[in-house]
């Protein structure tokens, strides 16, 4: 599990959590892209099923907001629309849409809005977070063990909550989308030493936190 | 491997020392940066082997790593419990819906994202990106026409999006109207209360 | 001469009258003066209360001493928690500055340029370290309060409100 000295593998098809799998149609990236360019709907909407969800996490694990995410992601692929023309497919088609996720999840004036009530959140915990919900997952678990599991949950998401938001979109990015040092450095354009003390900085943070 | 990530043993020492970032009291113990950096395969195969013997013999280590990974998995966790599975469809339709007008119209794209999405994020746009723009800006605002009041009434309200936007401005005067906002601050923002139209000003420290 | 006499002392009643009248006038236009003057003096004393908040997403809560704001807050903030951390009232001459400590290390200076339809003219400073962070001009509606707020403090945010009366 933990590599015999190799990085990480990406679980690029690991969205199990949202109990949705991906659509299985044998496009690679570069005929999705040509397709894209030419305004194909189909490959569009292939391209949101592909990645609506990885993107999702990353917004949501940056911004901890439930609906500012939904919007984000949507924000994101409008702007994949917009611009496909001037994507040269130097990097992949995720990575352009990881950076752009990130980005918007960091962008101020979204920072600022996730600060007031504009409108109504249905479904949301008690501060207005992502904290999980008890009822809503583990389902195979003993019930002492789900709530044993949930209470640590919740106490950890608590922390994240708390990390400097610079801290948590590396974290978030290794955890999320299992990316290297070197990937996540250049999507946040930093240095990898700089990812590698965040990252352990964090994982600190939080070991702290539990002893509290 | 580098001797420098050992610890060497004192058996004095408490089991764990994570102010210092370092574990303590096992021989040959890592430092918690070289427990981080084994966990997301970036040290080098050998020093990788070596830790992973390590961890077969040392329970505080082995700790380490469980904490490190149970924190991945409380987050996966929390952000998975935040989504159903219809809330991927809706997003889904949402996208494709404004895709659609898009490419029907092939016109502006902040027009369409408007009408589709709700007068609360045209008013969200607007406000946040017309009021105040760039980081460290200083601000003059001597004009008050500069000022845009926003009333949360109609901010809450997404679902009619043909309401007359005069019901976006207060119906009364503000509690105070901002004449000028200055500061070495990144940003900042002027609301008015839906009930007794209580100004409030928000403002964000560099 | 009894009728000089007597003219003279209807003279003199008449001119002690007049004296006394005047004395009387003399003393109202006085009496009026110093009324406007001080009714000016007290025109220009205004007062304004600083309430300094603490908001947090802790456990829901709602500072008693908040009741007429709680409302308006939770309507805007996201935040649960709403602590009142300190309040003072300061009366002030036009011009004059009101200064009020806040956590932080910063403070508040409060300084009313005059009063026009019923607003307070203020300037408002808010100093961190002694440097100034944040400054507006605001008219504030007589027995009004406007909030500001924005700093980060103990994982939340300080929220200052601040109230302007005058006669």
């Amino acid at each position: 599990m933990l590599g015999e000295g190799e990085k990480t593998p990406k679980r690029v098809h690991s969205y199990g959590f949202f109990g949705v799998t991906t659509l299985h149609v044998k496009l690679d990236e570069k005929q999705l892209l040509q397709e894209l360019k030419k305004g194909n709907r189909l490959a569009f909407e292939h391209l949101v099923k592909r990645y609506q969800h990885r993107l999702l996490s990353i917004a949501c694990g940056i911004t901890l907001d439930r609906e500012e995410s939904l919007e984000i992601v949507q924000d994101v692929f409008m702007r994949v629309h917009q611009n496909i023309h001037t994507f040269r497919g130097e990097s992949s088609l995720m990575s352009w849409m990881r950076i752009i996720t990130v980005n918007l999840s960091l962008n101020w004036k979204r920072k600022w809005l996730r600060r007031f009530r504009w409108k109504h959140h249905d479904i949301e915990t008690e501060d207005g977070g992502i904290l999980p919900d008890a009822e809503n997952s583990g389902e195979h678990e003993t019930p002492e063990a789900k709530y044993i599991d949930r209470q640590l949950e919740q106490k950890i998401m608590k922390n994240i909550a708390l990390m400097p938001e610079k801290m948590r979109t590396v974290f978030v990015l290794k955890t999320v989308e299992h990316l290297s040092y070197e990937e996540i450095a250049q999507t946040l354009n930093i240095k990898t030493g700089t990812v590698r003390s965040r990252l352990h900085n964090a994982r600190q943070l939080l070991a702290e936190s539990l002893n509290e | 491997m580098k001797e420098t990530n050992r610890i060497k043993k004192d058996s004095n020492e408490s089991l764990l020392c994570t102010d210092s970032g370092t574990l303590c009291n096992q021989e040959s113990c890592y430092d918690t940066m070289t427990i981080s950096s084994f966990i997301d395969g970036e040290i080098s195969p050998e020093e990788s082997e070596e830790v992973k013997n390590h961890l077969d013999n040392c329970p505080v280590c082995r700790q380490v790593v469980d904490h490190y990974l149970s924190f991945e998995k409380a987050l996966n966790s929390g952000i998975a419990s935040s989504f159903k599975d219809q809330d991927v469809k809706i997003l889904q339709n949402r996208i494709m819906a404004t895709h659609d007008l898009y490419a029907k119209k092939g016109a502006d794209l902040n027009g369409i994202q408007n009408k589709i999405r709700s007068k609360l994020h045209s008013i969200k746009d607007f406000a946040s990106s017309s009021i105040f723009s760039l980081p460290k800006i200083y601000l003059q605002i001597a004009s008050l026409a500069a000022i845009i009041i926003l009333s949360i009434t109609a901010l809450r309200d997404i679902t009619d999006v043909n309401a007359p936007m005069q019901s976006v401005m207060a119906q009364s005067s503000p509690s105070a109207i901002v004449t000028s906002v200055n500061g070495d601050i990144s940003s900042v923002i002027i609301l008015e209360t839906e009930d007794t139209h209580h100004t409030i000003i928000w403002y964000q420290e560099v | 001469m009894a009728i000089y006499f007597k003219q003279t002392a209807t003279f003199r009643q008449s001119a002690n009258r007049h004296k006394k009248i005047l004395s009387a006038l003399f003393s109202m236009v006085f009496i009026i003066l110093l009324s406007v003057i001080s009714h000016e003096a007290e025109a220009a004393a205004i007062t304004s209360t600083v309430r300094v908040i603490h908001a947090t997403s802790d456990t829901p809560f709602m500072d008693p001493g908040l009741k007429d704001l709680g409302h308006e807050l939770q309507s805007v903030f996201k935040y649960t928690s709403y602590r009142l951390i300190s309040s003072r009232t300061l009366a002030m001459a036009e011009g004059s500055t009101g200064r009020v400590s806040l956590p932080g290390d910063r403070s508040l200076e409060l300084i009313p340029k005059g009063v026009e339809n019923n607003r307070i003219r203020f300037s408002i400073r808010i100093l961190k370290n002694d440097k100034q962070v944040f400054t507006t001009e605001i008219q504030l509606r007589n027995n009004s309060t406007i909030t500001i707020g924005g700093p980060d403090f103990k994982n939340g945010y300080l929220l200052f409100n601040i109230s302007g009366k005058t006669k």
